[in-house]
């Protein structure tokens, strides 16, 4: 195939970018694509620091092949002759079993200076990260990849046109290339026809939490959280009625039981004030306590800010700080008003998703489970 | 901060020639494509809040304060990070940004000193202004919070200590407080003060290219460190002050601006120290100095400078200066001050009676390239008109006369052929003989700048200077010759480029002499002057040589910078000269990017020697024996002059030792510290019957004079100084000259 036919494919078949941010994959390799500068690099987010995740490890440990595979096509598609896999340093077995499949595919010549007698050039190896979640953000697993320190970078230029170096690059999921080698072997149509609305083809969904049945389900865009929940996770490992659901990792929205019927689907859930993330499931019964769960995201936040923008690196020390004394119900009507409005500073100030997203666990629990919000006795800090 | 008189545009000015139009706050403008949408803004009055962004550095967005809404994209984006785009329509104002912009303020001035009142506690500063603009009324975050900005938190109940901004020993104390260095002698950090807005470090990378400043952990315990969290003065720090004027707090701060508060008035001015020549503003209360402010609008220096240029200002006011006139009869006698009439008379009276005793060329003087283009076209006028003969010479003698003399016998120009800024499009830099990050520190940085972009570097230096490993730069060749084989090895490049058929052809046929260059084709062609023969002189490895020959030939724009390695030498204009033919016979001179660049020492080298300082040259190189010359400037000065060359001033020693020379009035040159052969040139003094030094202090040389004439310095006088760009340059009086006698005396 020629490159801009895999691209064509790519886009025909829907495939959304499946870190998170859902950007439609084949327009991401169009602009690498029509970029005249060289070299250009294909680069693998293999960072997957959300909680709650797995679907990345289970690819890599369990069939690397198919992700060298899909980022040898995003290489040949777009004219980039080296691959990095950004992998986090926390997974050695994956760290393992990619070195040896990347050594096995330089021996059959599907790697290196002439890919298997196609007169093309590319280069694949594996980078550690060092434990920052950051790092999963694109433009700071750049800079580390380039041996910087991680930090935001502001977009635009987009990695498309000035990313690995400075040079256009195709950055992409774990998930997102492995899922390229299905789409050339069966067709566009094929993975284009599962899935609902813009929401095409399928999902890793990770079930974890308090669950009878944690693990792996793949499935098409369509089938409901509560499905999900029940059908696959099994209910609550307690037998305690589930109270709320984080979708799409530490950032993401605690959904109630009132929107389990929400189906699996970008937009969807955009409409309810949630997210699909990374398609990381975490359920949580009726013990838990939302306002520690809010707090937590805060905490999250504080922890692991690269400390570039202002509302992320002060915001999230101060929501932490504020939750306190909600708790501690010091000026509990002023602190929430307080909350709120950094909450909205930090969702429209900040410069990227860490900073931006850290408000959404914190305002649904402030919607749906403000009871946990009201004024109680002081309890310890835990 | 940039200085009191000086509006930050908040992003560098793009220059790109196509022109974009769009819409702010309804007024449509047009601007360069490729301008922020902050400064286009701020280029048309529209002054979007702003803290982590200045024109001196690239647009970060970090501090979200210039944060807008741009129809048709979703969210705030920051305005200091996005390019303008035609049509676009921008609000800069309104009751939502208002709204997150507060929110984004009430964050830093929770985790900031309340206002002080003083320059120490970062009053005027930039936050404090933003703070203002943007309209905070209060911090609802409490004072009991983490932050850096006390010693101790106090308890809640207890906050009113921390309220009005003092520092308590009272409370628990504070892990995250790290106290004010003030090691560097020059300025203090305050990490209170600071907001992680990363333009101090982006300065140092930037600008000054040392990288001696980062940023240390993440999220709310990030903090600007210098080095591996050393205090300032042990780190890597050169104290070049970028980031001191990049902070918009009262974090990294002059001390003196500490101690004097700020200043009321700023005047633009040339520094005195090297051939670079930075603009300065200098920024005064009254007539005393509070800081020197490298001038952003400066077209050698673009708002950099070094430490010397930005701090080393002391010696203005030192004591060691002398500031009424000096006589004695004998260098054995103590000095006596008089008038200033009464010096110069007896310095008259003395070369009256030397050259009525010896003769009319008995007497010369020696001009300084540390005065002024008028001081010394006024010392050559007073050897020739006054004095009667042509021995007049300058400090340029023993460092780049043999440029001038090189230059002009090859090129035409006794100068070089670019401007700084022509290093940014050079593809291939060869260093020889010189020291850019010590001696020419503020052009280093935009060499270093462009090295960094990627052009390739060739050093030919004896000495592993610092450029051949420095962060982010390596040298693709460090030629590593003998002391004193310049030519040869200049000549050993020279043979790869003509045996090889890397000569530019085109471009000799149309720009060069045929039978000159021929000759010289010709005698570096010979297997003598072969890198592999040469190697046994110059030491270096004939494949680097022949390396490096092809890349300077063949690499796209090649630019040639040499300093006082080359030019003191024996042989020094020879190989100026041998410079000049391998950037002719490569066709690597007459546009931007490439040419001969002499790295001139002093700040005005090139304009003494312009000003006529040779014994053989009247000013703009003219010759003495030409009569037509002679005649015109006859006509001009009223005086008869004299067509036979003056002496060097090596010949003035011999002279003096022969008893032939006997008087000369020095302008600020030190020659017996700094001319070669010193028991020589002590000697030569000695012999002499009236020496006259004009200077600041009393010098090695003033130990052999008999009348000691105060100078002035840069500060206290008007006039112009030529740089190594031959770039010539205001030089404003900033203060009342301070060796004037009260205003009665001759100096300014």
């Amino acid at each position: 195939m020629a490159p801009a036919d895999i691209v064509a494919a790519v886009t025909e078949s829907g495939l959304r970018g499946r870190g998170g941010a859902a950007f439609p994959t084949g327009i991401k390799w169009k602009t690498v694509l029509g970029e005249q500068s060289a070299p250009k690099y294909v680069v693998c987010n293999a960072d997957e620091g959300d909680s709650g995740t797995f679907s990345d490890r289970m690819l890599m440990e369990g069939d690397p092949l198919c992700l060298i595979e899909g980022m040898l096509i995003a290489g040949i598609a777009v004219g980039a002759t080296q691959g990095y896999i950004y992998l986090r340093s926390e997974y050695p077995h994956a760290h393992r079993a990619l070195k040896t499949a990347i050594a096995s595919a330089y021996a059959a010549g599907w790697l290196g200076v002439d890919v298997h007698g196609s007169g093309k050039r590319f280069d694949l190896e594996v980078r550690l990260g060092a434990g920052a979640y950051i790092c999963g953000e694109e433009t700071s697993l750049l800079d580390s990849l380039e041996g910087k320190r991680g930090q935001v970078r502001f977009k635009p230029p987009l990695p498309a046109i000035k990313g690995l170096f400075g040079q256009p690059t195709v950055i992409n999921n774990v998930i997102s290339l492995a899922s390229v080698p299905i789409i050339l072997d069966k067709g566009a149509a094929f993975y284009r026809d599962y899935g609902v609305g813009r929401s095409r083809g399928t999902l890793p969904i990770q079930l974890a939490g308090n669950l009878k049945r944690t693990g792996l389900v793949e499935k098409a865009f369509g089938v409901t959280l509560r499905e999900l929940l029940y059908d696959y996770g099994g209910g609550s490992y307690s037998g305690r009625p589930i109270r709320a659901v984080q979708v799409g990792g530490p950032l993401g929205a605690y959904m109630p039981e009132a929107q389990f019927d929400t189906v699996l689907d970008y937009e969807a859930f955009a409409a309810v004030g949630a997210m699909v993330g990374h398609g990381g499931i975490v359920a949580f019964d009726d013990t838990v306590d939302m306002l520690e769960q809010a707090r937590y995201a805060m905490e999250f936040c504080a922890v692991e800010s690269c400390g570039k923008c202002t509302p992320c690196r002060i915001g999230s020390t101060r929501g932490v700080e504020v939750i306190d004394r909600i708790r501690a119900g010091i000026e509990r009507d002023q602190n929430v008003v307080l909350l709120k409005d950094l909450c909205n500073t930090m969702r429209l100030g900040s410069l990227c998703a860490l900073g931006g997203l850290t408000p959404d666990p914190v305002r649904s629990v402030l919607e749906h489970f403000s009871e946990d919000f009201e004024a109680r006795a002081q309890t310890a800090p835990s | 901060m940039l200085s009191i008189n000086e509006t930050d545009l908040g992003t560098p000015k793009a220059t790109a020639s196509e022109q974009i139009a769009l819409t702010i706050d309804g007024v449509e403008i047009k601007v360069a494509a490729g301008t922020s949408v902050l400064r286009a803004a701020a280029e048309f009055g529209i002054r979007i809040p702003k803290l982590c962004a200045t024109e001196l550095l690239d647009a970060f967005g970090s501090c979200r304060l210039c944060l807008v809404q741009i129809e048709g994209m979703k969210g705030f984006p920051a305005s200091c990070t996005t390019p303008v785009a035609a049509g676009m329509r921008v609000t800069t104002q309104n009751e939502k940004i208002g709204e997150l912009r507060r929110g984004v303020m009430e964050l830093y001035l929770s985790d900031h000193p309340l206002a002080g009142v003083d320059a120490a506690n970062g009053f005027g500063t930039e936050i404090q202004q933003m703070a203002a603009v943007i309209g905070v009324h209060e911090v609802r975050y409490g004072f009991d919070v983490a932050n850096h900005v006390h010693a101790f938190i106090v308890d809640r109940e207890d906050q009113t200590v921390a309220v009005h901004g003092r520092t308590s020993q009272q409370g628990r104390s504070n892990p995250l407080f790290t106290p004010v260095d003030d090691s560097n002698p020059y300025f203090s950090f305050d990490p209170a003060q600071c907001i992680v807005c990363s333009r101090c470090v982006r300065a140092c990378d930037e600008q000054q290219g040392t990288l001696a400043l980062t940023i240390q952990g993440r999220g709310f315990l990030s903090k600007m460190v210098a080095s591996q969290n050393d205090s300032f003065l042990d780190s890597e720090c050169v104290s070049c002050g970028a980031c001191v004027q990049a902070c918009p707090t009262g974090s990294l701060m002059e001390k003196s601006l500490v101690a004097m508060g700020q200043a009321e008035h700023s005047i633009v001015t040339t520094c005195a120290y090297c051939g670079v020549g930075c603009s300065f503003r200098t920024e005064m209360k009254g007539e005393q100095l509070v800081r020197m402010v490298p001038n952003k609008d400066g077209h050698a220096n673009h708002g950099h400078s070094c430490v010397k240029g930005r701090f080393a200002t002391g010696y203005v006011t030192h004591p060691d200066r002398i500031l009424k006139p000096m006589v004695r009869e004998e260098i054995s006698e103590a000095w006596r001050e008089v008038s200033w009439e009464e010096a110069i008379a007896y310095a008259a009276s003395e070369f009256k009676r030397i050259q009525k005793k010896y003769g009319r060329d008995s007497i010369g003087g020696i001009t300084s390239s540390r005065c002024t283009n008028e001081e010394t076209y006024l010392v050559q006028k007073l050897v020739r008109a006054g004095f009667g003969n042509n021995n007049v010479d300058t400090c340029a003698r023993v460092c780049h006369s043999p440029t001038g003399y090189g230059l002009k016998n090859t090129l035409g120009e006794s100068a070089g052929t670019q401007n700084f800024d022509s290093v940014m499009k050079a593809d291939v830099i060869l260093v020889i003989g010189a020291n850019p990050t010590d001696g020419h520190p503020v052009f280093a940085s935009q060499m270093k700048r462009r090295l960094r972009a990627g052009a390739k570097l060739i050093v030919a230096d004896p000495r592993r200077i610092d450029l051949v490993r420095t962060p982010h730069i390596q040298a693709d060749y460090h030629l590593k010759l003998k002391p004193g084989t310049n030519v040869a090895l200049l000549n050993s490049l020279a043979h790869v480029v003509v045996s090889e058929g890397l000569v530019a052809e085109d471009f000799v046929r149309e720009r060069c002499e045929p039978d000159a260059f021929e000759r010289w084709r010709a005698f570096v062609a010979t297997p003598q002057h072969s890198p592999e023969a040469m190697e046994m002189i110059t030491g270096v490895p004939a494949a680097d040589v022949r390396a490096a020959a092809r890349l300077y030939a063949t690499g796209g724009n090649a630019a040639i910078y040499y300093g006082l390695g080359v030019t003191e030498h024996s042989q020094g204009s020879t190989a100026v000269m041998a410079i000049a033919k391998l950037a002719m016979a490569t066709a690597n001179i007459g546009r931007e990017g490439v040419g001969v660049n002499p790295l001139r020492g002093q700040n005005n080298v090139q304009g003494s020697c312009d000003m006529g300082s040779f014994p053989h040259e009247f000013p703009g190189y003219r010759h003495v024996a030409e009569d037509a010359v002679r005649e015109s400037f006859e006509q001009a000065w009223g005086v008869s002059l004299q067509s036979e060359l003056g002496l060097r001033i090596p010949n003035m020693f011999e002279a003096a030792l022969d008893g032939e020379f006997l008087a000369l009035y020095i302008e600020g040159e030190d020659i017996a510290q700094s001319d070669p052969n010193t028991q020589h040139v002590t000697a030569a003094l000695s012999a002499m019957e009236c020496i006259v030094v004009q200077d600041l202090s009393l010098n090695e040389t003033a130990k052999f004079a008999h009348v000691f004439l105060p100078g002035s310095t840069f500060l206290e006088k008007d006039g112009t100084f030529t740089n190594a760009e031959r770039r010539v340059s205001r030089v404003r009086k900033v203060m009342q000259p301070k060796n004037s006698d009260g205003g009665q005396g001759y100096a300014d």
